[in-house]
């Protein structure tokens, strides 16, 4: 075996094994075919095309009839508070990063910026604990689950969008652009420093966005195709 | 929930449409409509959550791994036919007749 082979390989191992359970199927599908490829860089160009079976993990699986919404709303309370979760954690660890870095500058500018990035931190957290899901009322009955669901999805889709999003964005990123100025206007030295972390912060502004309007638009289909199964069955 | 409609899914469902009985393999369906895996499969996964394609695993001489293998359903091959444009069945013709690039 080729070590080009051997590559392409373990890249479908890694995604077999990273893939949600829903998606699983699919990782090992595409890896088994890669056995039939005969050119090596194929096989590689192949597996490394499979990877994107991955982002599946964070599409919704179609609701077939409302007898499914209290499944779905179980795996997005799920998903939702392991988010919440994992928000937490990284918004604290980077508060006490930066706070960490308060010790030893002195430049007036930077500390403000830091002082700026640890509230931005504090109010991403304060969000992200205020998206936690609410309980499902106990012994609800189907209607009153899809009501809930419905909400919850609205709820989350408010996340993702309008208000919520731009303050956070806002937030963030003018703390990171007022250390970024803070860091160029130190040292001559740092400039070429400050346009790396522009282009950074540029990168993550852009990704973040569109991570966000994709599980907006995701969110809508779900709310639409929601209705549709109600408007079907009413 | 509407299944998106891309040329590509378009492509798909014109190669799988070409042959409705029989069984596909997803390389063959990538050799034969020209796109690559990472565009393949998630059109194959969106296709079989809406019950429009039907999957199997096939069984085969110990040593080998098994094959996915897919085929429309009822609804798919309905859907493939209300949808898929003539231009991209006639695509897929002639790209299987032309010889695609393994």
């Amino acid at each position: 075996m080729t070590r080009l082979r051997k590559l392409a390989t373990k890249i479908s191992c890694l995604v077999v094994r990273t893939a949600s359970p829903a998606a699983k199927d699919w990782a090992k599908a595409s890896a088994c075919e890669m056995e039939f490829i005969e050119s090596d860089w194929a096989a590689l160009r192949w597996a490394l095309g499979s990877a994107k079976v991955l982002l599946r993990r964070c599409e919704l699986a179609p609701l077939a009839t409302l007898s499914d919404v209290p499944m779905a709303m179980q795996r997005l309370a799920q998903k939702t508070a392991k988010r919440a979760r994992l928000g937490c954690i990284m918004m604290i660890s980077e508060a006490l990063f930066f706070a960490h870095s308060l010790w030893h500058i002195h430049n007036p500018v930077r500390r403000t910026g830091i002082y700026l990035v640890i509230a931005a931190m504090a109010y991403m957290a304060a969000q992200v604990l205020a998206r936690r899901g609410r309980r499902v009322p106990e012994q609800a009955d189907l209607p009153a689950q899809i009501v809930h669901y419905r909400g919850e999805l609205e709820r989350e889709q408010r996340f993702h969008s309008g208000m919520w999003l731009w303050s956070r964005m806002v937030l963030l990123f003018g703390a990171l652009a007022v250390l970024m100025v803070a860091g160029a206007i130190a040292p001559p030295t740092s400039v070429r420093r400050a346009g790396v972390n522009a282009a950074i912060l540029a990168v993550l502004a852009v990704l973040g966005f569109v991570a966000n309007t994709r599980q907006t638009a995701m969110l809508r289909r779900r709310v639409e195709e929601l209705d549709t199964l109600k408007n079907g069955e009413a | 929930m509407r299944l998106r409609r891309s040329p590509q899914t378009a492509l798909v469902l014109a190669e799988l449409l070409h042959t409705p009985r029989e069984w596909r393999y997803g390389y063959d369906l990538s050799r034969l409509t020209g796109l690559k895996s990472g565009t393949l499969y998630p059109i194959l996964m969106r296709l079989a959550e809406h019950r429009l394609l039907e999957t199997s695993w096939e069984t085969v001489e110990p040593g080998r791994p098994p094959r996915h293998l897919y085929k429309l359903t009822a609804d798919g091959l309905r859907h493939a036919r209300e949808h898929v444009a003539v231009p991209a069945r006639q695509r897929v013709g002639r790209a299987v007749l032309s010889g695609v690039k393994a």
